[in-house]
């Protein structure tokens, strides 16, 4: 749509399934890489690991992060981020099958801008993504990254 | 002797008491005899004294006044005589004469009342003596008084302003002069101013020869008149006849000078005789002074002499007492002490020994036979001491016996109590552990669990959307079902997790207005289905101590469940209030044991949630709060049926119970308390 990336960190392969059928569903046809742990994705954040070798990754104008991750979870995932400079300033969202207040609470205090919990009906769940999609795709805007 | 023998032996058998008093009186009559006396003594001195101080100094200065006015008298006297010739007789007499004779009259006055003084009061013999010096001295004074007065009478016929000789020998003169002036001859006036310078000196010095002068200038005027030419008979008569009453006037005066003279050496006489008396009575009043110094000297000697023989007396008396009183007394009470430090050093045999019949003996014979019961006493418990001494070894030895068996015991029991500890320990660890894991568990239900649900879900949705027109009506109808399960299985899995939250989360107290929540929860409720005819009636002020949170969901699932079952009502009718235990007609309630005996017997505050609804039959009353526990099926009534078992956790944690009251068709009741935290 406008060349915009959204990081999809998310191990569970239905989910994801379901998460690219909801975003097609809602029009939102911007590229979406998704990766299956948190090591994953911050070796395409960084361009380490098995990203190191391909062409210089772009940034994405979203991640929406999966908490419960294999190797690297993501609160751990989302720590490193804020952490660095390159990636401080990406709007995190998690979205997570979790509703504990603490998950909650640990998440906001890390930095996340947003926290939705997955709902279990599928409508539901495509109205999120959609709703995700035009808030932070089209309406939010961020500033532009520092190099 | 033997008299004194039997008053010493009346003395030693009196009281202490009556001894003291005997003493203490004897001491206060002599104190009072003391005080008696000295106060006498004093009192007389006193009196004595001032009488004798008052009279002598009386008599004194009435000597020195008379004295002193006599003195004034006479000065006055004298001016008097020495000033009439310049200043004119009246005025002198005014001035001077008067004021003497006043004087005069006050020593007379003075000396009457010293005579009557000396009458009246009895002072000295001495002065009953003098009363004749005071005679005398009336006397001489009288006399003094009369010589003035006879002198005054002398200066009054000789110096009266127009009648005295001196007046009368001034107009003689001057006659004479005028009848000698009538010739021209001046023979006759040069011996008339001879004569007349005479005469004035005579006046002025009063030396008689001048007068005789003055005669014999006299004699020679008188031949010169009768020689004269220029007079004729008759002047010549005149001139004479003037010239004799002249002469004859200055012999008068000449005369009355000297029975003048006369009174003054009488004065001096006079003064001679009075001023001895004067100087006699002024030595007589002094010695009279110094005698009453030496009466009072005598009587303080006297009254010292008086005073010193009462302290001694009283001295000597209290020391007798005092003798007295330690004999009989104190030596007693130091015997008695002595025996008492005896004993109490353990000397048994030790008994005090007192001569007297008094309290003190009593003592005494009391103390010796305590002493003499000690001794018995004394052997008789050495002799138990030294029987129970053998029992007690005996005891003691049995007792060691069981003192080790129960050291055993307790070590045992020690023992015991550190596995029993350290078991404790281990389950508590174990429990902590079970307790951790089955929150694990939890959070992975809550995560794992929804993941393959959605996916269900997710894909069935998504061929129901994309692939309903392959499908028929059955494969559609068995996807729908697909999904109605998927999405009871979300709510079951949600339900769930809520219930263990309420498990887990952490109490806060705090007071909360239940009636406030109630009325939130029924607007919420009336928003979602506006349609529905209900009427919520909450009770005013509720207020508990709890977790507003956690009483929020009760409440949320209580008044959710009356107005669910109220839902096929007419008109619903929601009441949400308090009672107590004895209104809420418990022993009318149809309640299952296992319910029953749970609930407290108090006057505890009820809380109550009604409604008109469908009801349930009480014997299914103990499943109600079983998690996922319905009694409706799932097309009457939607639901999980872990709503009362939520309510039941809530309530349990604050404390209190919660039991239902409930009839098919007739409604239900659930009460409520917080038995533990109100």
């Amino acid at each position: 749509m406008n060349g915009k990336i959204i990081l999809l960190v998310e191990d569970n392969p239905d989910d994801e399934e379901l998460t690219l059928l909801a975003l097609k569903e809602s029009n939102i046809l911007n590229e979406v890489v998704v990766a299956r742990d948190g090591v994953e994705a911050l070796d395409y954040l960084f361009a380490t690991g098995q990203y190191a070798e391909s062409a210089p990754s772009r940034t994405p104008q979203l991640i929406l992060l999966d908490l419960k991750l294999p190797k690297l979870d993501g609160l751990d995932v989302l720590k490193r981020l804020r952490a660095d400079p390159r990636t401080q300033l990406i709007p995190v969202v998690i979205l997570t099958s979790s509703s504990e207040e603490e998950d909650m609470v640990a998440s906001y205090r890390l930095g996340a801008n947003s926290y939705v919990r997955k709902p279990v009906e599928f409508h539901h769940f495509a109205n999120a993504i959609k709703q995700l999609g035009l808030y932070w795709l089209i309406l939010n805007e961020i500033p532009q990254q520092k190099q | 002797m033997s008299k004194w023998k039997q008053a010493s032996q009346f003395w030693s058998n009196l009281g202490i008491t009556v001894k003291f008093g005997l003493a203490f009186t004897l001491l206060l009559i002599l104190t009072i005899f003391v005080i008696v006396t000295s106060l006498a003594t004093l009192t007389i001195v006193q009196r004595e004294t001032d009488t004798n101080i008052i009279s002598t100094n009386a008599i004194q200065r009435q000597i020195l006044d008379m004295d002193r006015a006599l003195e004034k008298a006479r000065r006055l006297e004298k001016e008097f005589f020495l000033r009439y010739p310049t200043i004119g007789y009246s005025a002198a007499y005014e001035e001077y004469a008067l004021a003497a004779a006043e004087q005069i009259a006050q020593v007379v006055t003075v000396n009457t009342e010293l005579q009557q003084y000396i009458t009246d009061l009895e002072i000295a013999t001495v002065w009953k003596a003098t009363d004749v010096n005071m005679n005398i001295y009336f006397l001489a004074v009288n006399r003094h008084a009369a010589s003035v007065d006879e002198a005054t009478q002398l200066i009054a016929q000789l110096a009266a302003d127009e009648t005295g000789l001196l007046a009368q020998l001034q107009g003689q003169s001057v006659m004479l002069l005028e009848s000698i002036q009538l010739t021209d001859d001046l023979d006759l006036v040069i011996l008339y101013y001879e004569m007349q310078s005479f005469e004035k000196d005579y006046l002025n010095t009063r030396q008689r020869p001048l007068m005789q002068s003055a005669f014999n200038i006299a004699v020679q005027l008188r031949g010169a008149i009768e020689n004269s030419s220029g007079l004729n008979a008759d002047e010549k008569m005149d001139a004479l006849n003037h010239l004799d009453e002249y002469l004859a006037l200055a012999a008068e005066i000449v005369e009355v000078d000297v029975a003048i003279q006369g009174k003054f050496n009488e004065f001096d006489l006079q003064a001679k005789a009075i001023d001895p008396i004067t100087d006699k009575l002024i030595v007589l009043a002094d010695l009279e002074v110094e005698r009453a110094q030496e009466r009072v000297r005598q009587l303080s000697q006297f009254s010292s002499v008086i005073l010193m023989v009462a302290a001694v007396i009283s001295l000597g008396s209290t020391a007798i007492i005092a003798f007295t009183l330690n004999n009989s007394i104190t030596r007693n009470v130091i015997k008695l002490k002595v025996a008492m430090d005896k004993l109490q050093e353990g000397d048994l045999d030790t008994r005090a020994y007192l001569d007297s019949g008094d309290e003190l003996g009593q003592l005494a014979a009391g103390f010796n036979d305590m002493g003499t019961r000690l001794q018995t006493l004394v052997t008789n418990l050495e002799e138990q001491v030294a029987e129970r001494t053998l029992k007690i070894e005996m005891t003691n030895q049995e007792l060691s016996l069981e003192i080790d068996e129960r050291k055993k015991a307790e070590e045992q029991i020690h023992k015991l109590n550190a596995e029993l500890e350290k078991r404790v320990a281990d389950r508590t660890i174990q429990l902590q552990a079970a307790n951790q894991e089955l929150e694990a568990f939890s959070y992975s239900v809550s995560h794992d669990l929804r993941a393959p649900l959605r996916a269900m879900e997710g894909f069935s949705a998504a061929l129901l959307s994309k692939y309903k027109d392959e499908l028929d009506e059955q494969g559609q109808h068995y996807l729908d079902r697909i999904q109605n399960s998927s999405q009871r299985m979300g709510h079951l899995i949600n339900d769930l997790l809520n219930l263990s939250r309420i498990t887990r989360s952490e109490l806060a107290h705090q007071p909360v207005d239940i009636s406030d929540i109630a009325r939130e929860i029924a607007a919420e409720l009336q928003m979602d289905d506006p349609q529905r005819q209900a009427e919520f009636v909450v009770a005013e002020s509720l207020i508990v101590q709890g977790d507003a949170r956690l009483l929020r969901i009760a409440l949320q699932n209580l008044i959710g469940n009356a107005w669910k079952f109220s839902g096929t009502r007419q008109k619903a009718r929601i009441e949400v209030g308090q009672t107590t235990i004895a209104d809420c007609g418990l022993q009318n309630i149809d309640l299952p044991e296992s319910l029953k005996s749970k609930i407290p017997n108090l006057e505890s505050k009820v809380y109550f949630v009604r409604d008109n609804g469908t009801g349930f039959d009480m014997a299914y009353a103990d499943k109600l709060f079983g998690p996922f526990q319905r009694l409706h099926a799932m097309h009457e009534f939607p639901g999980t049926g872990i709503g009362l078992a939520i309510v039941q956790r809530v309530i349990t944690r604050h404390g209190g119970r919660v039991w239902p009251d409930a009839q098919v068709d007739q409604g239900a009741t659930f009460y409520f308390t917080f038995g533990g935290i109100q």
